[in-house]
Parts: C-alpha cells; structure tokens; sequence
C-alpha cells in the first residue's frame, strides 16, 4: 500500500507547492522592472545602458539592485523628436537646501546623481556625487547654444522618464531636451 | 468747534466706514469660485501641488490639472512646453474639475479648517497631519495656506489674491 501511496502523496504534495507558487505572483517592483521591457540599445549594462528609460525603477529604493541607489537620472536629448541621447549636455540642478549640482551627460545622454556616503561604485561618464537631495528641485539643460529651463518644480520624483515619457500628451511634455525642434 | 459739528463728523464717519464694509462685503468671493481659482489659485498649484509627480499624476486622491502637469487631453498639450512656447490655458472643464476635486476631500466636521487640503501640506506642529508631499507650510500664516483657505472658504477677493500671489512668487524665485 505504502509503495502506491507515497508516490501519489508526493505528486499532490508537488502540485500544491506549485499552485501556491502561482497564487504569489510577482512583486510590484518586479512588475514595474518587467513593465520596461528590453533595452532597445546597444550597451547591456554600466552607464550607458537603457538611455530613456525610468532609471530608478531598478536603482532606486523600490527595487534595489545594488549601491547605491539613483539621488536622480535621466536622459537628455537634443531636441524633443531626436531618437538617441545627447552626449555633452549640463543639467543644472538646485535642491531645495540651495545645493547646486552640474552634470555632464555621456554619450547615451544619461546622467544620474549619487551620494557621497554611499561609495561611488555606479560612477562614471555622465555621474555626479551630491549630498542627499533636499526636494523640490529646480533644473535647467544647458548646451553650447542655449538653455532650457524647467518652469515646474520637481517634488518627488527621481527619474526624468517617469514624468517625461517619450510620447507628447496628456501627461507628459515629452522627452528632456535642450534645443527647440527646428522648424 | 461746536458740539452739534462734532456730532456731524461723527456721523459722517460711521456713514463712510459703514460703505467701506459694504464694500468689502461685495467683495468677498463665494467658496471654491472658480474664476478665482483660474485668476489667482491655479498658479500656485501649478507649482505647489499640480506636478505630474504629485497630484497630476493619474489615480492619486486630490487629482488636478494645470498648464504644466496633466491635461485632460492630448490635444490640450500641442507641441512641448519650452522657452517659446508657452502651454495652453486650462479649460473650463479641466477647472471645474479642479474645483469638484476639493470639494471631494472637504471634511464634514463643520470648521472650514478641517479640509484635507488645508492640513495636510501643513506642518504637524501647526496642525497638520501626515503628507506623503511632505510639509509644505510652517504654519497657519503662510501665504499658501492663506490663498488656499480663503478660496475654500470664501475670503475677500483682493486678500486672496494677494496671497496666492506671494505663494506663487515664492515657488518661482
């Protein structure tokens, strides 16, 4: 009897572990990381990697990879409709405690900010190190040629493309940019 | 001077003083009027509240729209908002919304104080209650918090104005 039965208790046993696996599903963050979909570029990792992408949903507290998370990140492009990032812009940030940062962006157009305290190992082209920003923000992007500054006020968020989304609409003024399209 | 001209003047000052009040009277603007909000309110919560981060963004409780945040419709935000192109006008819906959306977190306690929207942005000390925005007025006297309630409970136009004017220029130093 015992030879028929443990068998079978033991597939019953391996199907209820795998429904209760089903049941559990996947974790907000999780979802917010898959909700990205693939890289359309051709870096895999390090700086360069997922220009125009919302950089904190995978360095950022919600979902934390590895130190240290993203203070702010970004992509700039030159203007609102080019497809690929602007190497060489300034974003000019002020927090509210009255720091003032400027970061260059690299060649993907990315930058992003960390904190001192927390060892600089996500640094590189395109990084800064600041002290934990004090919000609203005030931003502007600056280039050889001229300045866009941002009329609102940044009060909580800390990726560019989570407000700044690639389509114009309804909510979104469309990608970061530095130059007016020309006509 | 005789006593019956002193009595004159008197007079004649209550009178101007009782058309001053009159006047001020007329003044005041009926709670959460929305010519108001367009004119002197909206400003500020473009810049203290609106922001897509914030309560522009889709689904959050005390949802608004404002010329810099969240339309009601893609066709409201033509070309990005830059240097030289200013964003276009909020529409009467998109204010009336605003409006039904204040009237929406109004508390039913009876003190016009006690709005969702006058205690949270305010500091814990002063009254307030917890914000995930985090604290927005030290106290009571703050000029945000004076446009935001004088609107809400309807104040004197003039002084609502001048508050919200403070606020704004604050916010965009």
């Amino acid at each position: 009897m015992d030879t028929v039965m443990l068998p079978l208790l033991r597939a019953c046993g391996a199907l209820a572990l795998l429904c209760l696996a089903g049941c559990i599903g996947v974790s907000p963050e999780q979802q917010l990381q898959k909700d990205l979909g693939p890289d359309t570029g051709p870096y895999n990792s390090g700086p360069l990697h997922r220009a125009g992408f919302p950089c904190t949903n995978c360095h950022g507290d919600l979902w934390w990879q590895d130190h240290p998370t993203f203070e702010l990140a970004g992509t700039v492009y030159r203007t609102p409709t080019d497809e690929g990032g602007m190497n060489g812009a300034e974003v000019h940030i002020t927090d509210a405690n009255g720091q003032k940062i400027t970061v260059q962006t690299n060649q993907a157009g990315n930058f992003f900010l960390v904190t001192s305290g927390a060892g600089n190992l996500r640094g590189g082209e395109g990084s800064a190190t600041v002290t934990a920003l004090a919000f609203p923000l005030r931003v502007s992007v600056k280039t050889g040629t001229g300045e866009q500054k941002m009329r609102g006020l940044i009060w909580r968020e800390r990726s560019c493309a989570n407000c700044h989304s690639k389509q114009l609409g309804a909510a979104s003024n469309g990608r970061v940019f530095a130059m007016e399209a020309t006509p | 001077m005789s006593t019956r001209r002193q009595c004159w003047h008197c007079m004649l000052l209550v009178l101007l003083g009782g058309c001053g009040i009159a006047a001020q009277r007329v003044d005041k603007i009926t709670p959460r009027d929305q010519s108001v909000l367009e004119t002197h309110v909206q400003p500020y919560l473009d810049m203290a509240c609106a922001s897509i981060d914030c309560h522009g963004a889709g689904g959050r409780p005390l949802r608004l729209y404002s010329e810099l945040g969240l339309r009601a419709d893609a066709t409201d935000r033509p070309q990005p908002i830059s240097n030289s192109h200013d964003p276009k006008a909020l529409t009467t819906q998109e204010l009336a919304s605003n409006c039904s959306a204040f009237a929406a977190v109004a508390l039913s306690t009876g003190s016009p104080d006690h709005h969702l929207a006058l205690l949270k942005p305010l500091a814990l000390g002063a009254g307030g209650i917890h914000h995930v925005g985090g604290v927005h007025w030290a106290d009571t006297t703050d000029p945000g918090y004076l446009c935001l309630r004088g609107w809400l409970v309807g104040d004197i136009k003039q002084d609502v104005g001048s508050e919200c004017a403070k606020a704004t220029a604050k916010l965009q130093q």
